[in-house]
């Protein structure tokens, strides 16, 4: 059956639409029909694997036709975007399962969400992208609203941001309209070939700033830690997966298809190889790998671990881009499939902590390994893949960007990345300790592993990232032919790992793999065939001659790493926070003054009306006698 | 074919007593300097089958067991990328940026076994080896990447070639191979890097629950990484060498060097000695790397 | 008979009907309160009837007293009167259905008598020709609405009342001088012949009556600096009058100092000075709202806000951005009755106008508050609402406007938007959020008017091409001046 590219954008709305009426009838039947249409997009998409489609008409406004496309990018992303929107609404289910209407309208608006991502990647006219890309922020603003205690925050915090970007991007496109008279993609992009300088760095800046919040890239990234943080669990996988990587795709999209790296060097001067502006924002990239992770090792707050952690995965992701060689830009492609599985994981695993215990702080969990392996299997997997450690998928995009960096001959850039890398072990490392090891509290000793069905969606991304990891060319698939698509010279991949290339070292995953596995079974059987081990309750501890009791809470949780704490110390004054704080402060004052211009007080008015007659009675009445 | 899988498998066990040999030399000379005699030079060894053969063990957990398996396991992985004259093992699988990363599984396994123990002090333990390793990764990966620039590869047995003869990184690029040595300092946990075990402070951090076969295997797992750490000093700094035996004499030297500076040497607090790594090596690295950098345009 | 077509009706018929409510009155009380509701309906009705002519593309006269024009008062609808004279009516047709329900405070009747004279007054404001006739029914519509305003008799209300009552009486005197002024010079008050007359004389002269007359119109029409009374009065007003104030009151008398700018005067060198009076507004409103906790009153703000926008539209002077800025003033007044009416309903239901206080209400009232929801993200330009074309129209436009000031406009418009949203979602939140208290029931049929409108917004939404393309065949007649004049004096010559 031949889907057309608009039933495949409307599928979602639809469906929203459709469990939000039959939650009338009973929560399970909506849930159904939710689920269902999460699933269709499967059916719809394979046809457009391999094609492209530009033109698909759909509308006309303004004088101008909107059209719909697809092509190798957005095809690639909208597969993995299913499959995550698929996961949370199962998650969904359980985490809305007690809050009647609000579970209600939750289904609708992450359909409803779906649909606007879709029509995001499905666009080819600077308008329609435009229109989903706002219809996204409203949606989740309401469905951040959902979340925990300091949501309210965190909203705010959204719009706001939303807001500056969407402008921004509508300033762009408004000029881009009046200069160019046309909004299709292909037209755009064949007036800013032969456009002057000032509008193509302007409009540049202006659609970077908007993606680039999206993608919560610094200085932009404000909103990110306490929306992620406070957002509802399956919310914040969307969040970090898909609304993130909307801003990353566009960013690809735009840099390489509409504006390309040829109109950039030519225009711009030339910086150690690369052109100006892709130069900064590589250094923006990198200076957001480093800050966002050191964040990130000093938060007590699981989810906010992950959101800092996703901060300074985008860095990777950006720096990889914006470096403009087929190796950086696969580098960054594969990073953007492999974060979104990772980092998706890893949301799942502490969304069904917080769904079980009830917190998502974390000195006041510990010990879950016992209760929860299942889930602490999949975190495992998680973290090892956010550290970039083979067997899992980060290792390979990792890779990538740092033998990208290596071509390019960046070593500064490098290390920062690769210190980057080094630092994710840290947070990484906290995260499943203060969860899972150490010792379990006693309000915990009734905790349960997640239900069966809520395993689901953590079980699926573990086995892709292992899957992922260990034979990269699947992935490699889709990536190679989006670096075709933006016009790159595809790099040279085989289904484990890749072969021996210029500026690439052969890196074979399966070896490493084998390897390990060989090495395991040689310290395993060692092990194993030496007497038993006796197992001793958690209690039964050396602790300097005391004997420890249920009661006392000997886990080394809160301020973990305390001391790297007090080395960043110094560097923690300058945050880009405080500096908005200021700004906003600033502009709160001004605002303040300018308000007491309606005194509110009558005399005033009248008065001032009564000078200005006067005024004007003297102008006509000497105007009269002069003239 | 049948040599490479005949080396391959022969370069753990080979690594494993060069690594007992270099520990039980350490003691010794620790010893003199000391001014008494020391252990025999086979005292490791000793000292595993001590613990190997206790019949007696406790245990937290499945993965306070898998802890050390995983340390041993990842500890065979790891010698295995590392060249050694005249076989190139599995480098042609994996570079120096892979070989950083596998460096950290056994890491991760060890503070995974360890974290399970549920005693807190493992726990500090764990926190400021990875805080150490922020340290000292710095200078270290500077270095690296000094080298990457200067050789135009990121082979390790290439490395190893292309300072044959005399023409050591030690002698052409003398800053950062500074730099390169305090950074293995701390990957080895030497004074006065050793806050990590720490044994007046935290009861060796994370090895305080362990004993008897977990503790026998940790022990093995140490010293091949022992092997590994001045193995790759010695590989990017030291020319590798014409056969193994000069080799282990390399990793020998470092050794001794290393152990002159450490017996004389108090330890760090963890706030200093990442601050320290973070200043003085990296600068020095940082110099060695504008050198090349600038030197090599 | 009559001709049903004949623009005359839609003020003499209101004004029928309000007197004999008055005499009816003793009587007949809750007769009373549908009196506006069926004089818009045949106000309606009678503009259908108008409409027909007038889309394609004539101008209807209405004669009185049996001679044409120059030598009586008329009435002329082109399509820019019939738009707006269209927009009076169906907001005051369900702005009156809303009110039927809404106030309980006595007199009862008599608030609906003032409302049908508020009908009244800005319909005849819409299709008058005769430029005294425009003072008049002003004072009328001032008169009416300072009953309204001031109709609670609570503190506020009455302060409010009171400045406005002020404010208001010197706006009318200001705006009969200039009327007198310029019959001193010209010699006549019908709107076509001023403009054929004012034709042969200097700029300079122009001026003073000229300005009267702006500032006249300025306060009723929100524009800095003289909108100072509004931020008091929209929100003291019952929620009903205060929906027509800032959809109704403020767009005719807006519509009175365009059709005084472009057709009588054709003043183009006060663009320039309009376009920052526009600014200035723009930025004054939104700012002041984002300070807000009174809901109202921010609303009252934000009204000032949007009013400065789309005269920042219509002083670019370009047709298309004249076009753009009818449509903004159509989506705003749509739009901010919506809202308003459903934060009526919402202040009815938690007792008290402040924002915080709101706390939950949408967990409850899923309906209402989706009004709400849909009726602000229009007024702010979200796609894929109405209101999101109308901004897009009139940012294209302001780049039209040569040198650095445009680009300065087309930054300051959009930055007045992300404040703009800012506020507005900060109601949104606190209307979603966790509920604190109970909620007062409120009568299920106050919903029924914004709901329609709501409708009529949507319906907009999806074919916003039919409107645009109708407001530029409106700017274009706007603009050809010629046309007006010919149809309307074709009598005398």
């Amino acid at each position: 059956m031949n889907f057309s590219l608009l039933m495949i954008l409307l599928t979602p709305f639809f469906g929203g639409l459709l469990a939000y009426a039959a939650s009338a009838l009973h929560k399970s039947v909506r849930n159904i029909f939710f689920l269902i249409f999460m699933l269709i997009p499967f059916v719809e998409l394979p046809v457009y694997l391999n094609k492209t489609v530009d033109n698909f008409y759909y509308l006309t406004i303004l004088g101008q036709n909107l059209s719909l496309g697809i092509n190798p990018l957005s095809s690639m992303m909208l597969l993995l975007f299913t499959l995550i929107f698929f996961l949370s609404s199962i998650f969904m289910m359980f985490e809305f399962n007690d809050r009647g209407e609000e579970g209600d309208l939750a289904v609708l608006e992450l359909s409803f969400l779906e649909g606007a991502v879709f029509g995001v990647l499905l666009a080819r006219d600077i308008l329609t992208f435009f229109i989903f890309f706002e219809l996204m922020a409203v949606l989740v603003f309401f469905l951040v609203g959902k979340g925990y205690k300091e949501a309210h925050t965190a909203q705010m915090k959204y719009i706001t941001w939303a807001l500056i970007g969407a402008n921004s991007m509508l300033a762009a496109i408004v000029l881009l309209l009046f200069k160019a008279g046309n909004i299709g993609y292909t037209e755009i992009a064949g007036y800013l070939s032969t456009a002057p300088t000032s509008i193509v760095l302007v409009t540049f800046i202006l659609f970077a700033i908007g993606f680039l919040i999206e993608a919560s890239i610094m200085p932009f990234h404000v909103w990110t830690p306490i929306t992620y943080a406070e957002a509802p669990d399956s919310v914040s996988v969307v969040l970090a997966s898909v609304v993130k990587k909307v801003g990353l795709y566009l960013f690809a999209l735009f840099a390489f298809s509409l504006f390309g790296l040829n109109l950039f060097s030519k225009l711009l001067p030339q910086v150690l190889n690369n052109s100006l502006v892709m130069y900064i924002l590589q250094w923006i990239g990198a200076l957001t790998i480093i800050i966002g992770t050191f964040i990130a090792i000093v938060q007590e707050d699981a989810k906010k671990i992950l959101a800092w952690s996703s901060v300074a995965q985008s860095g990777y992701i950006l720096l990889g881009l914006s470096l403009g060689t087929p190796l950086g830009v696969a580098g960054g492609l594969l990073h953007i499939i492999n974060h979104s599985i990772f980092k998706g994981l890893l949301f799942f695993v502490v969304g069904g902590v917080i769904y079980r215990t009830g917190t998502k702080n974390l000195p006041e969990l510990g010990g879950l390994i016992k209760k929860m392996p299942v889930s602490f299997i999949s975190m495992l997997l998680g973290i090892i893949a956010v550290a970039g450690i083979p067997p899992l998928n980060g290792f390979n995009s990792k890779y990538l960007i740092y033998e990208a960096l290596i071509q390019k001959n960046e070593p500064i850039l490098l290390t920062i990345a690769l210190l980057g890398g080094t630092g994710s072990f840290m947070y990484v490392y906290r995260l499943i300790h203060s969860i899972f090891l150490g010792q379990l509290h006693e309000e915990h000793e009734s905790v349960r592993e997640v239900p069966l069905i809520m395993q689901i969606p953590m079980i699926v991304l573990a086995l892709l990232a292992l899957l992922f990891g260990v034979l990269p060319g699947i992935p490699m698939y889709f990536v190679s032919k989006v670096e075709a698509f933006l016009g790159l010279d595809p790099i040279k991949y085989n289904l484990t790992g890749f072969p021996e290339q210029p500026g690439l070292h052969a890196g074979n995953v399966p070896v490493i793999s084998i390897t390990f596995v060989a090495g395991l079974v040689v310290a395993g059987l060692l092990f194993y065939l030496l007497p038993r081990a006796r197992k001793v309750h958690q209690l039964d501890n050396y602790y300097a001659g005391e004997v420890l009791t249920k009661d006392v809470k000997y886990n080394y949780s809160f301020g973990f790493y305390s001391f790297f704490d007090d080395i960043i110390a110094p560097f923690n004054k300058w945050s880009v926070e405080s500096v908005y704080e200021s700004f906003v402060g600033f502009i709160k004052t001004a605002g303040d003054y300018l308000r007491r211009v309606y005194t509110g007080n009558l005399e005033t008015y009248v008065s001032f009306g009564v000078i200005l007659l006067v005024i004007f009675s003297l102008i006509y009445i000497l105007g009269g006698i002069l003239w | 074919m049948v040599k490479e899988i005949l080396t391959l498998i022969f370069t753990p066990i080979l690594a494993f007593f060069v690594g007992i040999f270099l520990l039980g030399f350490k003691r010794k000379m620790v010893a003199r300097i000391h001014r008494r005699y020391g252990p025999p030079l086979h005292q490791p060894l000793l000292d595993i089958i001590k613990l190997l053969s206790k019949k007696e063990n406790i245990s937290h957990g499945v993965m306070f067991d898998l802890g050390p398996v995983m340390y041993v396991g990842a500890a065979i992985l790891t010698v295995l990328f590392l060249p050694i004259p005249g076989f190139k093992q599995l480098t042609p699988f994996g570079d120096l940026i892979a070989f950083l990363y596998i460096m950290v599984i056994g890491s991760l396994g060890m503070a995974l076994g360890a974290g399970e123990s549920g005693n807190p002090n493992a726990s500090i333990g764990i926190a400021r080896a990875l805080t150490l390793m922020l340290g000292y990764e710095l200078p270290l990966i500077i270095a690296g990447n000094t080298l990457v620039i200067k050789y135009g590869t990121t082979d390790l047995y290439k490395f190893m070639t292309l300072q044959s003869g005399f023409h050591w990184n030690l002698f052409l690029l003398p800053l950062t191979a500074i730099a390169g040595f305090i950074a293995t300092y701390g990957a080895m946990g030497e004074h006065p890097f050793d806050v990590v075990v720490a044994p007046q402070e935290v009861a060796t951090g994370p090895m305080v629950e362990y004993g008897g076969k977990h503790l026998g295997l940790l022990m093995i797992g140490m010293a091949i990484s022992t092997y590994i750490e001045t193995g790759f000093f010695v590989i990017l700094f030291l020319g590798g060498g014409a056969n193994i035996l000069t080799f282990i004499l390399k990793q020998l030297g470092v050794i001794i060097v290393m152990t002159l500076f450490d017996t004389v040497f108090p330890r760090f607090r963890i706030e200093n000695a990442v601050r320290y790594f973070w200043r003085w090596p990296t600068l020095i690295a940082l110099v060695g790397l504008l050198i090349v950098y600038i030197g090599g345009k | 008979m009559v001709n049903p077509g004949n623009p005359t009706l839609l003020v003499v018929l209101p004004l029928f009907f309000a007197f004999l409510s008055i005499i009816i009155s003793p009587f007949a009380k809750k007769v009373i309160k549908f009196v506006p509701l069926v004089v818009s309906a045949i106000n309606l009705i009678v503009i259908y009837f108008i409409g027909l002519k007038v889309t394609s593309g004539q101008i209807v006269i209405g004669g009185t007293a049996g001679l044409m024009p120059p030598y009586s008062i008329n009435l002329a609808v082109d399509k820019f009167n019939f738009v707006i004279v269209l927009l009076v009516n169906v907001l005051g047709l369900l702005i009156s259905f809303y009110n039927i329900f809404y106030v309980k405070e006595e007199p009862v009747d008599k608030f609906h008598i003032l409302f049908t004279l508020l009908i009244m007054s800005a319909s005849w404001i819409s299709v008058t020709g005769d430029l005294f006739n425009v003072f008049v029914a002003f004072e009328v519509l001032s008169l009416s609405s300072f009953g309204l305003v001031g109709f609670m008799r609570n503190s506020d209300a009455i302060e409010a009342g009171f400045k406005y009552v002020v404010l208001g009486i010197l706006a009318g005197s200001f705006i009969l001088l200039g009327v007198v002024l310029v019959y001193a010079m010209t010699g006549t008050l019908n709107m076509a012949h001023i403009a054929d007359k004012l034709q042969t004389i200097s700029t300079l002269q122009k001026l003073i009556p000229f300005i009267f007359i702006f500032f006249g119109l300025a306060v009723e029409g929100a524009l800095f600096p003289v909108n100072s009374w509004l931020p008091d009065a929209h929100p003291a007003a019952p929620s009903g009058v205060s929906a027509m104030l800032s959809g109704i009151v403020t767009t005719t008398a807006i519509y009175a100092i365009i059709r005084v700018i472009v057709t009588i005067f054709n003043y183009s060198a006060f663009i320039p000075y309009l376009f920052i009076i526009a600014l200035l507004t723009l930025a004054f409103g939104e700012i002041a709202a984002f300070y807000q906790k009174d809901l109202k009153r921010m609303l009252a703000y934000s009204t000032i806000g949007q009013t400065g926008l789309f005269v920042l539209a219509f002083s670019v002077g370009t047709e298309a951005s004249i076009s753009a800025s009818l449509t903004q003033m159509i989506n705003h007044s749509v739009s901010k009755a919506i809202i308003f009416l459903t934060a009526g309903i919402m202040i009815e239901a938690a007792k008290s106008r402040n924002i915080d206080d709101l706390k939950g209400f949408g967990r409850k009232n899923i309906l209402t508050s989706i009004v709400f929801v849909f009726a602000a993200l229009s007024l702010i330009g979200v796609p894929p609402f109405f209101g999101f074309f109308t901004k897009f129209a009139i940012l294209q436009s302001l780049l039209d406007f040569p040198g650095f000031l445009g680009y300065f406009a087309f930054g300051l418009v959009l930055i007045m938007a992300i404040v703009e949203g800012v506020y507005f979602y900060r109601v949104f939140r606190v209307l979603f959020a966790p509920i604190d208290k109970e909620f007062e029931k409120v009568n299920d049929w106050l919903v029924v008017a914004p709901f329609i409108l709501v409708l009529i917004l949507v319906l907009m939404s999806s074919k916003p091409m039919y409107v645009l393309n109708f407001t530029s065949t409106v700017a274009n007649q706007l603009v050809q001046r010629t046309i007006y004049l010919t149809s309307v004096l074709g009598g005398m010559k």
